[in-house]
């Protein structure tokens, strides 16, 4: 049959196939780009339209107003704020918690007896969910009843104190996310060759100097991943401020997400609320460029 | 481990650094997991002892009325059981979009290739809480409000498993693909027969980590679902912070019965997971 | 519409492929159970101790009112965000997700106003079908809480007072009479000196925690004179109020007079972060809180020391309005449905009758929204037995009906600047005159906003 339609209808084979195969692809793709197109780019595009309008309370438009919106938010100073928080926010808990979780990863890189007991101490937190560890902190950061400042014997008060209210929220997600981190760059680190750690090793490099100047820019790929996947999640955290502090004391938790959702959802303000989604997208933006100029430079693939 | 120089005292001394240096592990870990142990404790605590001052860590005495009050107050066992439904179907979906999008992107070469790559990474940065009340709207349309379709209807896809799976096949040796092609071999084959087996454990990885993701997602589950019965674990655990006076103990416990069996799962199938990660993570 | 098909047709291809659809199922909804009973969806937010008494008394209406009806209502616990999902339902024109009946704060009364299922339980009275609860039983403060333009809105259900808590143990400790517990801010303040405790700079014991919110303020301005509006329009119950009266009326001015002296003592916890537990744990003297918080610090300080409620001190001995109504009542839905609309209204007027109202409110502290309840010896002997019960019931019924929280549908929005302004004042690092401006423009400044978008 084959053979056959090869010598009669040659170039009609050809050009269907030709045809599916360009077709091919996009079949591939469809599932991925059909929710994709659904449940983020139309919704997100609805709000960028919406977000030049005067919209009621009901989420009705109600007549252009340009850049208003904008610029009412943007000259709004809870919002600044805000916008700050959230870059304290990853700035605290991004970098950190891959740090943690890098020196433990080079603990547990050693196998030994108890190397499986103390790996899964390490990666447990991946575990446990946000809300569990917002609550399990909740009380262990509450200023009169809560171990922390017993521990330390500091009198923080933890959460209602607008110059540390951010970092308690930060150390929150550090710890969920060492981890998770853990693991990834664990498996990072096992997967260099022994060869060259020893090599290293004669060299007499100490534990620092290993990590840092030959182990890192090995696992550059990892560390690269592992950037991009906290700063796409902590840019836009609003789970714990829901949660716990509802952005007080005096706006210092708000984040930028926290702050759209309490607009649109608490006051029906979808003006402040599709404005300050636009300009979240935006700055989230600047930054995932900014690491990937890190890929370019920093990361090596072999 | 053949040494060159391997006197007797000298292994000695290792042994004796490296039993250390356990000890030393082991005791970060501990540290690592006091949250863990500190809800534990309290959960087994009679209230007044948690409301006592100094605070304190080991009850005096241990009571269960903690637990019993969860388990009363809330359904956790099906809450449970939705967030696994929501996790485990939605992740199990992701994988299967993620790596047909991934094949797509890593062995086709296609009119609009890079920007249909753009356009998926675009949604990285586009945040699924923005999209929160139109994506109601839709859900909302569809009559999937109060439904698991409703619940994980927004997470069937997600940019980043798309880019960690190109990122493996990219290191997929091309001539394996082009040997299979002389064989006669469709694009759908190699996909399904030889590039998925091979890459097993990427896909353990996104199926980790988007249900991770997924379990752990709080607002849209909250949003789209108003009938107990259909709460995930994640909402229902928040329910049990009364505004008029916090209870601790109880919240202690259920967030202990929630964390439980993830745990053990964790424990469980600490070698798969693991494994999946080490051949999973971007090759270094 | 081609939008919904390409999505529709993309999820039919998901689940062939996850053979999820089996998961996928839904509870069916339709209005009649298996029994034949007419089914009522009914939201609540109540919790704990409350939540219990909640279902009880849903349980007592299925067994009896219920039952004789043909109803059955199935009640659902909603956390303290009811308000929040039906703004969402409104926006999608989500009829079919409403529930029937809702339990929601006053400060959601006039955004519920807003949605087209509302139905208002004055129309129900005037159409006179099935009345049980007379309108004139109702309690004319729990009335005036829940109307817009003179009709009644929703049904009041379960309603509180402001009251200050106070450690009577402490006051004998340092020369302060217990049974005479301060009647003004000023009097409030000396007390504060007294009960402070200090270890070198570290304050060890406070006189006074109260984080001033907009609850606490609509009292104090509320209560000034014979009553006071918190903003115009009858602080929006004869229309949308669009800005906020006490900045010009100087009764904000006046409060924060006073408020100064508390401040001033060094003596005064302006955050509150776990106030229930650290007044039964001693650390402060003194507490402003709602009466619905009774039963909690009971069962919290246990007999640990004594304590007692007295009413909220007054800004200038001469005011007489007293405080506001604060609390929740219950929206109607109309669902399309006219068996459930009936059965609505027979649930809802049950639970304002003077026996659901008996049940709940002794089991909860709630105070009564029926007068009739007063009359029932059950009520009479649990008044006798709890005296900071009393407290708050009377200074209810002592209080001019026209203080009230304000109808400001951004009310979550003026809380936060209210909270934020006095916490800055209380913190000593504001002024009273920036902080009176503050409150004042920004309140206005949001108030204009919302106008401009929805008038």
């Amino acid at each position: 049959m084959e053979k056959q339609a090869s010598f009669t209808g040659r170039g009609r084979v050809k050009k269907k196939k030709r045809l599916s195969k360009r077709i091919e692809p996009f079949l591939y793709l469809a599932p991925a780009l059909i929710f994709f197109v659904g449940f983020t780019y139309y919704p997100f595009a609805k709000t960028v339209f919406s977000s030049f309008f005067l919209v009621n309370s009901m989420g009705e438009i109600r007549e252009f107003v340009g850049l208003e919106n904008f610029i009412s938010v943007l000259t709004n100073p809870a919002f600044l704020q805000s916008i700050k928080n959230t870059l304290i926010y990853v700035v605290m808990s991004s970098p950190i918690a891959i740090f943690i979780a890098l020196l433990l990863a080079m603990i547990a890189n050693r196998k030994t007896k108890l190397s499986p007991v103390y790996e899964m101490l390490y990666a447990i937190t991946m575990a446990v969910s946000m809300s569990v560890a917002a609550m399990i902190f909740q009380l262990m950061y509450n200023p009169t009843i809560g171990i922390l400042n017993y521990i330390f014997n500091t009198h923080f008060n933890w959460l209602n104190d607008k110059k540390i209210a951010m970092i308690a929220l930060s150390l929150i997600a550090v710890w969920l996310n060492i981890g998770y981190n853990f693991l990834f760059l664990l498996s990072a680190v096992r997967g260099i060759s022994s060869d060259l750690l020893e090599s290293a090793d004669i060299d007499g490099a100490n534990f620092f100097q290993r990590t840092f100047k030959i182990i890192v820019p090995i696992i550059s790929p990892t560390v690269f991943y592992l950037i991009c996947n906290s700063l796409a999640k902590n840019m836009m955290m609003s789970g714990l401020v829901l949660i716990l502090t509802q952005g007080a004391p005096q706006g210092s938790t708000e984040t930028m997400i926290s702050f759209m959702y309490k607009q649109s959802v608490n006051n029906l303000n979808y003006n402040d609320g599709y404005a300050a989604a636009i300009i979240a997208f935006i700055i989230t933006s600047i930054a995932m460029a900014f690491s990937f100029s890190f890929e370019k430079k920093g990361v090596h693939y072999n | 481990m053949t040494n060159a120089y391997n006197p007797k005292h000298y292994k000695r001394i290792k042994t004796a650094k490296s039993v250390a240096f356990q000890i030393f592990a082991l005791l970060v870990g501990l540290i690592i997991v006091f949250p863990i142990i500190y809800a534990l404790c309290i959960s087994f605590m009679p209230s007044d002892q948690i409301l006592s001052m100094p605070p304190r860590l080991i009850p005096e005495t241990i009571t269960l009325e903690h637990y019993k009050k969860a388990l009363e107050s809330t359904m956790l066992g099906r809450y449970m059981l939705n967030s696994l439904i929501l996790a485990g179907v939605s992740s199990v979906i992701r994988v299967i979009t993620a790596s047909m999008a991934a094949f797509a992107f890593s062995f086709f070469e296609f009119r609009g290739k890079s920007f249909l790559f753009a356009f998926v990474m675009g949604t990285i940065m586009i945040p699924g809480d923005v999209v929160l009340i139109t994506n109601y709207q839709t859900v909302a349309n569809l009559g999937l409000v109060n439904t698991y379709l409703g619940m994980m209807i927004v997470f069937m896809v997600s940019a980043m498993n798309i880019f960690i799976m190109r990122q493996n096949f990219l290191t997929f040796s091309k001539d394996v693909k082009e040997a299979s092609e002389v064989d006669g071999c469709s694009n759908f084959r190699f996909f399904a027969t030889i590039l998925l087996p091979l890459n097993k454990p990427v896909l353990t990885t996104v199926f980790i980590s988007a249900f991770i993701s997924t379990w752990n997602t709080y607002l849209w589950p909250m949003l789209v679902t108003n009938d107990d019965a259909m709460r995930t674990v994640q909402v229902g655990v928040t329910m049990l912070n009364f505004p008029e006076g916090t209870v601790y103990g109880p919240i202690m416990a259920a967030s202990i019965l929630v964390l439980l069996p993830v745990a053990v799962m964790f424990i469980i199938f600490r070698r798969q997971i693991v494994g999946g990660l080490m051949g999973g993570a971007v090759k270094g | 519409m081609k939008m919904k098909k390409v999505i529709s047709l993309g999820l039919a291809a998901a689940m062939t492929v996850s053979l999820l659809t089996a998961c996928g199922q839904t509870t069916e909804e339709s209005s009649t159970s298996s029994d034949g009973n007419v089914q009522i969806e009914y939201w609540h937010t109540m919790s704990g101790v409350n939540g219990e008494a909640m279902e009880a008394v849903v349980n007592t209406f299925n067994e009896t009112v219920g039952a004789e009806n043909g109803i059955t209502v199935k009640s659902v616990y909603q956390g303290d965000d009811v308000s929040e999902k039906l703004k969402t339902l409104a926006q999608a024109n989500d009829t079919k997700n409403f529930p029937n009946v809702a339990q929601i704060v006053g400060a959601g009364v006039p955004s519920a106003l807003d949605y087209e299922q509302l139905i208002k339980v004055e129309d129900m009275y005037e159409k006179g079908e099935n009345i049980t609860v007379a309108k004139e039983d109702l309690d004319e403060h729990s009335v005036r809480a829940f109307s817009y333009q003179d009709e009644l809105i929703c049904m009041p259900f379960n309603v509180s007072s402001i009251l200050l808590y106070y450690n009577k143990d402490m006051f004998e400790e340092v020369g302060l009479d217990p049974e005479n517990p301060p009647q003004t801010i000023a009097e409030m303040a000396e007390a504060c000196e007294k009960l402070l405790v200090k270890d070198g700079d570290t304050v060890t014991r406070y006189g006074l925690n109260v984080a001033v919110r907009r609850y606490q303020l609509a009292n104090w301005i509320g209560g000034q004179g014979e009553y006071n509006f918190f903003g115009n329009n009858e602080g929006g119950r004869a229309g949308m109020m669009t800005e906020v009266t006490f900045g010009e009326d100087g009764s904000l001015d006046k409060f924060l007079t006073e408020w100064q002296k508390v401040v001033d003592t060094g003596a005064y916890k302006e955050v509150e972060d776990n106030i229930n537990e650290e007044f039964s744990m001693g650390l402060f003297g003194m507490a402003i809180m709602s009466s619905a918080r009774i039963g909690t610090i009971d069962s919290l300080v246990g007999d640990k020391f004594e304590w007692a409620t007295a009413p909220l001190p007054k800004v200038d001995a001469a005011d007489t309005g007293g405080t506001a109504v604060g609390g929740s009542c219950l929206a109607m839905f109309d669902k399309g449905d006219e068996a459930q609309v009936d059965a609505s209204w027979i649930f809802t007027q049950y639970l304002a009758s003077p026996e659901a109202q008996i049940a709940f409110d002794t089991a909860t502290g709630y105070l009564p929204v029926n007068t009739k309840v007063y009359d029932e010896a059950d009520m009479q002997t649990y008044m006798e037995e709890n005296p900071n019960y009393t407290v708050a019931v009377d200074q209810m019924r002592n209080s001019n009906v026209n203080v009230q929280e304000p109808f400001d549908i951004i009310n979550w929005e003026l809380d936060e600047i209210i909270k934020n302004n006095m916490a800055e004042f209380g913190a000593g690092n504001q002024d009273k005159d920036t902080t009176c401006t503050n409150i004042v423009e920004q309140c206005n400044e949001k108030l204009a906003e919302y106008a401009r978008a929805n008038g």
